[in-house]
């Protein structure tokens, strides 16, 4: 419950920042998608219930914040975070040598899957699809994932560790009563 | 004592049992809210309650980080200014020369202007006018490109009014809360204005292309477009007055095949440096009463 919270409020965090101080920079240049590592974290370290509403909860607030036609960012963060959670429960693509990789590869693989998609509705309207783009895109979310991932799995260590500690109090408490 | 163990062990298991099942009912729960929210989301496709609770919760969040980030951006602009002022200083006063000249040609022309505004503003109702509104957040995609303001359905904003900027039409508002809107820019894949040529109205569609600017489209082969011609709203279809600006033509491609010229054409707003818009109220009747008249169907 305090892990969802706390990565919950992350993840409103990082959509106010990233349609505030992260436009400011040039464009297209330093603008990694900070939700989608968090999403992509989530997949890799929390259980399957928190993941599941960190998603959905931080596409809820991007689709609010920016979203044109509603639902497209909670579909696709819980497609990327199952698609993830399912490639990595139980397989040693778990390991952390392979986290990072594999954020480029989903990320990657997520904006042709996008771009495909917004073809069939935004058929005539969609800028030219640009490889350079999408590979300095993908490039530059790696980049972002390496101290991104250190950031979420301190912050993810520290509240497990707050939680491990108050569940022993909390059952020394139970059994004087 | 055997007994006991085994005991103790098939109760402890019957309680991880337990909880797996709470976990997995706990699951399918959240799960099936998700999917309902998302389908009561994406069929209905309209900017809800719980929509507009969220943006008037997160919309104060990008506010406070956006005015607490002016001041940091101004004092770096500032500095930066500071670098180049000795080559601005040679190529401004290089263009004061030439403005001073101009201005003399343009003395005339404003003098006749100010006297037909004096004759249109007397026979022109009382509109609604415009407000203005402060940029809080931006749409971090590449795709798409939208905006969020400080104004909304308090203010008398409703969706489909027309933003704009002293330089020429930003957008149009796409939904509203109560104090924040959200904007699709003008250069959004999914814009599209009917737009002319001024120098001699010949008309098209201007599309948005995202950073690239925008498309001139369905424009004759035998038109005369050029680069540096200026694009205006043509009026059309009654959402923007006509006369607005959007742009000049940057490049003109004539392919062997098909009927129609390649046109680009250079936003005259610079989308990525907006900072306050004006919103036009004129045409709030407009847009209520084509609202009242959908509702009674």
């Amino acid at each position: 419950m305090i892990l969802t919270v706390v990565f919950l409020a992350v993840g409103i965090l990082l959509a106010v920042l990233q349609t505030t101080v992260l436009q400011l920079l040039p464009g297209g240049v330093a603008r990694p998608d900070l939700i989608y590592l968090l999403v992509a974290f989530a997949a890799y370290k929390l259980p399957w219930v928190p993941g599941i509403i960190v998603s959905f909860m931080v596409g809820w607030v991007l689709d609010v914040l920016v979203g044109i036609d509603l639902g497209i960012y909670p579909l696709e963060f819980l497609f990327v975070f199952v698609c993830l959670k399912v490639i990595t429960v139980n397989s040693p693509v778990k390991e952390s040598a392979y986290q990072i990789p594999m954020v480029g590869v989903s990320y990657f693989l997520l904006q042709m899957a996008v771009y495909f998609l917004s073809s069939f509705s935004f058929q005539h309207a969609l800028p030219e699809w640009s490889w350079g783009t999408i590979i300095q895109e993908t490039l530059l979310l790696v980049m972002a994932a390496i101290p991104c991932f250190l950031l979420f799995n301190s912050l993810h260590e520290y509240v497990q560790d707050r939680v491990g500690r108050s569940r022993p109090a909390r059952r020394r408490a139970r059994k004087h009563l | 004592m055997v007994w006991r163990s085994v005991i103790k062990r098939v109760k402890a298991r019957k309680g991880q049992n337990g909880l797996l099942s709470v976990r997995l009912l706990l699951l399918f729960g959240t799960l099936m809210v998700v999917g309902l929210l998302l389908l009561a989301s994406m069929l209905g496709g309209r900017f809800g309650a719980l929509h507009q609770v969220t943006l008037d919760l997160v919309g104060p969040l990008q506010r406070i980080v956006t005015t607490s980030l002016s001041g940091v951006t101004a004092l770096k602009d500032d500095y930066v200014a500071l670098l180049d002022v000795r080559e601005d200083n040679k190529r401004l006063n290089a263009l004061v020369e030439k403005y001073m000249q101009e201005l003399s040609e343009r003395r005339e022309g404003y003098q006749k202007y100010k006297h037909y505004e004096e004759l249109l503003a007397f026979k022109q109702q009382e509109g609604f006018g415009l407000i203005t509104a402060r940029v809080v957040g931006k749409d971090p995609d590449f795709w798409f490109q939208t905006i969020v303001v400080d104004r909304g359905t308090e203010d008398d904003v409703v969706e489909g009014m027309v933003v704009l900027s002293p330089r020429g039409v930003v957008g149009q508002v796409v939904h509203t809360s109560d104090k924040f809107s959200k904007i699709l820019l003008a250069n959004g894949p999914s814009s599209a204005i009917d737009a002319m040529v001024q120098k001699n109205r010949v008309r098209g569609i201007l599309k948005g292309a995202g950073e690239k600017g925008f498309v001139l489209q369905y424009v004759l082969k035998n038109a005369d477009v050029s680069e540096g011609d200026y694009i205006v709203t043509a009026g059309i279809g009654g959402i923007f007055p006509s006369g607005i600006p959007l742009g000049q033509v940057s490049a003109v491609r004539t392919l062997e095949r098909g009927m129609f010229q390649e046109i680009e054409v250079e936003p005259s707003v610079d989308f990525q440096k907006l900072e306050v818009v004006f919103i036009d109220l004129t045409d709030r009747k407009k847009v209520l009463d084509e609202m009242y008249i959908e509702a009674d169907r």
